[in-house]
């Protein structure tokens, strides 16, 4: 049975051991899952001591943590995560092969032609370029379609995040309800919406 | 506009793959059912929760004592504390405080004088580790006298450890109930007779901190 996210919160503010069985027993598994998937360089020792130390930053960490709205305890979980699994490949050396591990799987997916490698690639540079940036404020670019991606409804939010993931139409057609030759039209009206975004955003 | 559509196409991909935009709970349920015969194994699981609830007690043990950081028995306590609530170590504060790291380690075991740092030092470590001023007065007086009294300290705990073979895990809770006796017995003879010499410092140390 899956605890809600906020009595998470509770128990460990409350430095209560339920907390964390409740935190383990609702997230190890998904973040194994997503670790596996987006991570695949990392090997599974390395990860499972990735997601040991994620709760571990987590109940240090809870505090300071504000539960603002329903998803963002699971937001906070899954972003240290994320970053732990890069600074992980960043110690080890293997960041670049991370990057161009993604670019190929990319091409073999034939979404990408061998330009767009190269955008992708210049692209991901940038953006760690920025993540490793001392100044955590100046992740601008990320912030921005956080924001716009938070402004979504569900069904918007889950198209546009799984059609960028790479998973097929006909799983988000599943999951969202709308018929399978629809994906394509949400995804492409969501990345102009988002573009607009973006640019209107840009001198704000 | 092909292009430029692809280009948001990539970006999202890349914000993805930095965990800048956290998974839909379908994408993850979606994993989880697709991949059945990888599943953690529940000596995994349990090992990690033994884990986070060791780290859990030692950190609320470590509140609780920091909420009262007047009780404490030196600077070094309490700068012990910190690194055990933040996880830093000594040479991240020393580099905070632009203090070396070793001075830094001895103050943490009470085995340097606090005279040895100079007032802009202490000064800057202070306000590194966020300690009010009179609290940080308080705790400096008591690191100097624990230094020198060390010698008796150490014969002391070696006495008693020899006599009631310690575990491990007890030792430190010892030392530190042995430091606050030798503290208060020393707290009584101090009301007739202070050293002017560690007075004149924390005057001076207060007026910086102002």
């Amino acid at each position: 049975m899956k605890i809600q996210d906020s009595l998470i919160v509770d128990e460990l503010k409350r430095d209560s051991s339920l907390g964390i069985t409740h935190l383990v027993g609702n997230y190890q598994d998904r973040l194994y899952y997503w670790g596996r998937r987006q991570f695949k360089t990392l090997n599974d020792y390395d990860l499972l001591e990735i997601i040991d130390d994620t709760f571990m930053r987590v109940i240090e960490k809870i505090d300071s943590f504000q539960l603002k709205s329903e998803k963002s305890f699971k937001n906070w979980v899954f972003t240290v995560f994320s970053r732990m699994c890069i600074d992980h490949l960043k110690k080890e050396g293997t960041i670049a092969k991370h990057i161009q591990f993604q670019s190929l799987d990319n091409d073999s997916s034939g979404t990408h032609n061998g330009t767009l490698s190269g955008v992708q690639l210049e692209l991901d540079r940038k953006i760690f370029h920025n993540y490793f940036s001392p100044k955590l404020e100046e992740h601008t670019l990320a912030q921005k379609v956080r924001e716009f991606s938070n402004g979504l409804d569900e069904k918007n939010q889950i198209i546009l995040h799984a059609c960028a993931d790479g998973y097929s139409h006909r799983e988000i057609a599943e999951w969202v309800g709308i018929p399978f030759g629809h994906v394509r039209v949400y995804y492409s009206r969501l990345k102009k919406r988002l573009e607009k975004y973006l640019i209107e955003t840009e001198g704000a | 506009m092909e292009q430029k559509k692809d280009k948001m196409d990539v970006l999202l991909k890349s914000l993805i793959k930095m965990g800048e935009l956290p998974p839909d709970d379908r994408i993850i349920d979606y994993l989880i059912d697709n991949n059945p015969e990888i599943e953690i194994p529940n000596a995994v699981r349990k090992k990690t929760i033994a884990k986070l609830e060791k780290r859990q007690k030692e950190l609320k043990e470590t509140k609780k004592r920091l909420q009262s950081p007047e009780k404490l028995n030196s600077i070094g306590e309490y700068l012990k504390l910190i690194r055990i609530k933040e996880k830093s170590d000594t040479p991240d504060l020393a580099t905070k405080a632009q203090i070396d790291p070793k001075k830094l380690m001895l103050l943490q075991d009470d085995r340097i004088s606090p005279l040895d740092f100079t007032l802009n030092e202490m000064a800057r470590f202070i306000r590194s580790i966020d300690l009010r001023a009179q609290i940080a007065i308080a705790l400096i007086r008591k690191s100097y006298q624990l230094f020198k009294i060390q010698p008796q300290l150490g014969k002391a705990s070696a006495r008693y450890d020899d006599r009631h073979r310690m575990p491990e895990s007890k030792i430190g809770d010892m030392d530190r109930a042995l430091k606050e006796l030798i503290l208060k017995s020393n707290d009584r003879k101090a009301e007739t007779a202070s050293d002017p010499e560690i007075e004149n410092y924390l005057k001076k140390l207060q007026e910086k901190l102002e």
